[in-house]
């Protein structure tokens, strides 16, 4: 793993279109590209939303779902289930569903809104809009993952603590605060890196639902890197996005865990 | 007492909701999949006539049986690699917290955070020197490593919870840390073992970047990129891609069912005991 | 405790090292895709009878998919056939054909023989063997040459079918409204104007994929800027003192189309998977593009809708409609290849009239090749309706340096998703030719 992230930092200092045997160094020409580039700034912004939107609305999602699903009840099973089965699709077909949702002409969501007598709208045509639809989509496709993550957590915990609690006069709420969501701190810490590092990298999904358009206002870090490599022929400035990307999901993950394990560690 | 209360059915209800939404996704692939090409009715309204010949087309065209062959055998071999070895690696990471290896687990985490996309041209070319293309192990190899880093991490967070006096207890008995290892750590992790395999399985199932490099032959084909070969550059068959992914999402999706059952089980009995 | 250490080390170290050591040594071995599969299957298959004086294993890739792909595999499956000491592979790889061709090339890793789908100049000719001296060259049309020589006259490639860029029309609408097929862009703007006023759709872009307003750009380029002959435009494009404040007549246009609603709501979103289906319901009149393909998909879905294919409309009334044409399925031989004469055989035995002929109807598209005349079926008419209108290179592929077609993109996509005004779009592509010229 290493040698490649090394090969990246030398192609970063490279004007290559990707595919020529022949290329120039241009020193930290591509670097200053990018403090430049107005469509860096809105893949950078972009790709904060669609990292730390996702995370935070999986998370609460997440643990809702959990204690929805934790106790047995008629249809726990099938719901479980079901709740993590978009995970499954792969990201190009989750893609292409979404754009069937979305499109403005015989899109599902579309349908429903005529149905209800509204006037149909090109969804994805707002840059602003779209990404927050893309947000969505995410939350929806891996909810479920963060409930597993947290079902596991759950179960973790013995009953005797709630029952101790209970029997003591404490109520649902308090129970919650003071001794669920404490224990399961591990289980969220988990999924919140995870979940992060996995909407900062976003990519099938904005790919086959919006191709970072309209123009390139849907971008993330990731889908602009592919774009520059492969449509834009310009490999070099591609690299210089990709470590760029690299360092900043390092920090903020390594930032973020430090504040979550902290945490845990107090606990413990 | 009643078996189950009122608020277990009213559990039930916004269950139901949620399954509605969730589902929603697989509606619109099921139906997608039995629609005639030309057909432009409303999404939500099933076909007129059912259009099984997409799924013929699926299988024929697009290889499938061939191709859900070839991505069994990468994800079974990966998954096992990725268990195995994550939850070695990531035992003595969580017991022995040293500034050492908090090192070692942020270096981990950090490959988790490389865009597949920037290490792809040397991997590609590296794999190509080592004579990896077109293997299985090469495939193999590429998908295990890369998502090691998420099975150490959650296992090393989870180990942790796990307290030590079980480990102490056991090895004043006289047991090895191999034996502790799989007598007492490896059962506690039954759920979350459980997630690591769901979750890494459907990851390399779905994967597309490396098995579309690295597996370029027909006989290698795997699903995904079997699935692209109904988008061409002048036509696309939508119903025969719906087709096969609906197929495809099975074999995750009964996997998923039958591990169930782990996140319900009681993580610690035994050992407490 | 230091057992699981060291395994988890070993294993991070062993894989590290493998890492390295390839690192080093990368480029220095080439392995091609050593381990056959006795599998038979649709694409590729393999015939072995007899002796003859042909012998070797090669490896051929393209893009296209379907008839074009089943004619050619068969045409290799003839000539191994005939020649049962070879085995050729033939694989297609879709729409990532690109991608995957370029990480090859970085990675010196190229097929015998590969499709150039359009780039044989622009892009893989640093990777492929002058086919000059070839007995086919001959056959190859005049007026086609120009598309896939270079600088200095190098071919590159077999060529077997070419592409064909114009406006596609609807033909009933067109009826109904009671028009000519538009000769200049005034008419053509003034039948968008009608088929506004109608509900329809004047022309139909598919603008989630940003090659559609890309296409409408390079396309109508051809008329505005290289079939004005006079105007010189070419040679200065070609000698680097072009003026590009002419090109803002182009990107007006697409923004014209776009202000005045004459596109489709959702020109900025929609997918072109759903370009044919829109085509059949009979409310889109015309498209700027060189899939005359699409043409038949429409009618598949409706068969009551009816397309032809028209030149590009001209400046103004003082000049000709024009085409514009260019290379798409031809077949080159990478330089480094170790099967050189074997390849060269079977460029040979590609290049006969009968295999051309059934490439070219599997595509619907024109022969690069003289002496074949293919049945094109409905496009046929408007062909030789057309036969004598002029086929001017395709715009980007000649006249701009390599890596502009993403400039067109990019400015494309903005201009109808009102991001960019004409002037901002005329300053990028001076900007990006300036930088790309200075590249190459």
């Amino acid at each position: 793993m290493v040698y490649p992230l090394i090969y990246g930092v030398q192609l970063s200092l490279t004007n290559w279109n990707g595919y020529s045997p022949t290329y120039k160094y241009v020193g930290l020409a591509n670097y200053q590209k990018m403090i430049h580039d107005k469509m860096f700034y809105t893949a950078l912004k972009n790709t904060l939303i669609y990292g730390f939107g996702s995370t935070a609305l999986q998370t609460i999602l997440g643990i809702l779902y959990a204690l929805l699903l934790q106790k047995k009840f008629p249809g726990q099973t099938l719901a479980r289930v079901i709740i993590y089965l978009p995970a499954m699709i792969a990201s190009l077909i989750m893609g292409y569903i979404s754009y069937f949702l979305v499109q403005y002409n015989n899109g599902a969501i579309n349908d429903i809104v005529k149905l209800l007598g509204g006037q149909p709208v090109d969804w994805m045509a707002s840059g602003k809009r779209a990404v927050w639809i893309i947000v969505m989509i995410n939350v929806l496709q891996f909810v479920g993952k963060t409930m597993i993550i947290m079902i596991a957590g759950l179960q973790g915990i013995p009953d005797s603590y709630n029952e101790a609690a209970s029997i003591d006069g404490a109520s649902y709420p308090q129970r919650l605060r003071h001794i669920t969501l404490p224990l399961l701190l591990p289980a969220i810490t988990t999924s919140v890196v995870l979940n992060l590092i996995g909407g900062l990298k976003l990519f099938g999904i904005i790919l086959a639902t919006t191709s970072g358009g309209p123009g390139y206002s849907t971008h993330s870090l990731s889908t602009l890197i592919n774009y520059l490599y492969f449509q834009n022929q310009n490999a070099g400035y591609s690299a210089a996005v990709g470590m760029f990307m690299f360092l900043f999901i390092m920090v903020i993950s390594t930032f973020i865990r430090r504040v979550l394990e902290r945490k845990v560690a107090d606990l413990s | 007492m009643k078996k189950y209360k009122v608020v277990s059915w009213l559990k039930a209800i916004t269950a139901f909701m949620l399954i509605t939404v969730h589902i929603a996704p697989f509606y619109i692939l099921i139906n997608m999949s039995l629609k005639s090409p030309g057909e432009r009715t409303s999404r939500w309204m099933p076909p007129a006539k059912l259009h099984i010949q997409n799924y013929i087309s699926a299988i024929e065209m697009g290889n499938l049986l061939l191709a859900i062959r070839n991505t069994l055998i990468i994800v079974a071999a990966s998954v096992v690699i990725i268990v195995m070895v994550g939850a070695m690696a990531a035992y003595p990471l969580a017991r022995k917290v040293t500034k050492k290896n908090q090192l070692i687990l942020g270096f981990i985490v950090g490959i988790m955070m490389v865009p597949q996309l920037s290490i792809l041209v040397p991997l590609y070319k590296e794999m190509v020197s080592l004579g990896g293309i077109n293997t299985y192990w090469g495939v193999i190899i590429v998908s295990a490593t890369f998502n090691l880093p998420m099975a150490i991490y959650m296992y090393t967070n989870f180990i942790g919870t796990i307290p030590r006096e079980l480990d102490e207890a056991a090895m004043i008995d006289g047991c090895s840390h191999m034996q502790v290892f799989f007598r007492i750590i490896m059962p506690s992790l039954k759920a979350i073992t459980a997630s690591v395999v769901i979750w890494t399985s459907v990851g390399i199932w779905n994967d597309y970047q490396f098995q579309l490099y690295f597996l370029q032959k027909p006989s290698f084909r795997t699903i995904t990129l079997a699935i692209t070969t109904f988008f061409t550059e002048t036509k696309t068959d939508m119903g025969a891609a719906a087709a096969a992914a609906f197929m495809v999402v099975l074999p995750p999706v009964i996997l998923y069912i039958m591990l169930q059952k782990y996140f319900v089980k009681g993580a610690m009995d035994s050992a407490v005991k | 405790m230091r057992n699981n250490r060291l395994y988890a080390g070993l294993l991070a170290v062993g894989l590290l090292a493998a890492v390295s050591l390839a690192g080093c040594t990368s480029g220095t071995q080439e392995v091609q895709g050593g381990k056959e599969e006795g599998s038979s299957q649709e694409e590729t298959s393999k015939a072995e009878t007899g002796t003859s004086v042909l012998k070797g294993e090669i490896e051929i890739v393209t893009n296209v998919s379907e008839e074009t792909f089943h004619v050619v595999n068969e045409i290799l499956v003839n000539f191994m056939k005939e020649n049962p000491e070879v085995k050729i592979s033939y694989t297609t790889q879709g729409s990532d054909y690109e991608q995957l061709m370029k990480a090859r090339m970085a990675s010196n890793d190229l097929p015998d023989m590969f499709a150039t789908h359009g780039w044989s100049v622009a892009r893989y000719s640093e990777y492929l063997r002058p086919l000059n001296d070839q007995p086919w060259y001959e056959l190859i049309e005049e007026s086609f040459l120009r598309n896939i020589e270079n600088g200095k006259g190098e071919i590159f490639v077999l060529p077997f079918n070419m592409d064909q860029g114009g406006i596609i029309y609807n033909k009933i609408l067109l009826q109904e409204l009671g028009l000519e097929i538009p000769k200049n862009w005034d008419e053509f703007l003034a039948a968008c104007k009608l088929a506004k006023e109608k509900g329809w759709s004047g022309v139909f872009i598919a603008g989630k994929d940003s090659r559609q307003p890309a296409n409408l750009l390079d396309i109508a380029a051809t008329t505005y800027l290289i079939s004005c002959e006079d105007k010189g435009y070419a040679a200065q494009l070609e000698n680097g003192d072009f003026d590009w404040n002419n090109w803002a007549p182009v990107s007006q246009l697409l923004m014209d189309l776009k202000k005045e609603g004459y596109l489709n709501i959702d020109s900025v979103t929609c997918d072109p998977v759903d370009i044919p289906s829109r085509m059949a319901d009979n409310s889109v009149l015309f498209l700027v593009s060189t899939s005359p393909d699409l043409i038949k998909q429409a009618q598949e879905i409706n068969p009551d809708a009816s397309y032809g294919m028209a030149p590009i409309p001209a400046l103004s009334d003082d000049y000709q409609p024009a085409f514009c044409g260019g290379e798409r399925e031809a077949y080159g031989i990478w330089k480094d290849t170790k099967n050189e004469e074997l390849c060269l055989a079977i460029l040979d035995y590609m290049a006969q009239p009968e295999n051309v002929r059934s490439v070219c109807e599997a595509s619907r598209k024109r022969s690069a090749l003289k002496g074949v005349n293919p049945d094109l079926g409905t496009v046929a008419e408007d062909y030789e309706a057309y036969a004598d209108v002029p086929i001017y290179p395709i715009f980007d592929r000649v006249y701009l340096p390599s890596g502009m077609w993403s400039t067109l993109k990019t400015i494309g996509s903005a201009i109808i998703g009102d991001e960019m005004t004409v002037e901002e779009s005329v300053e990028i592509m001076k900007m990006d030719y300036e930088t790309l010229r200075s590249q190459n």
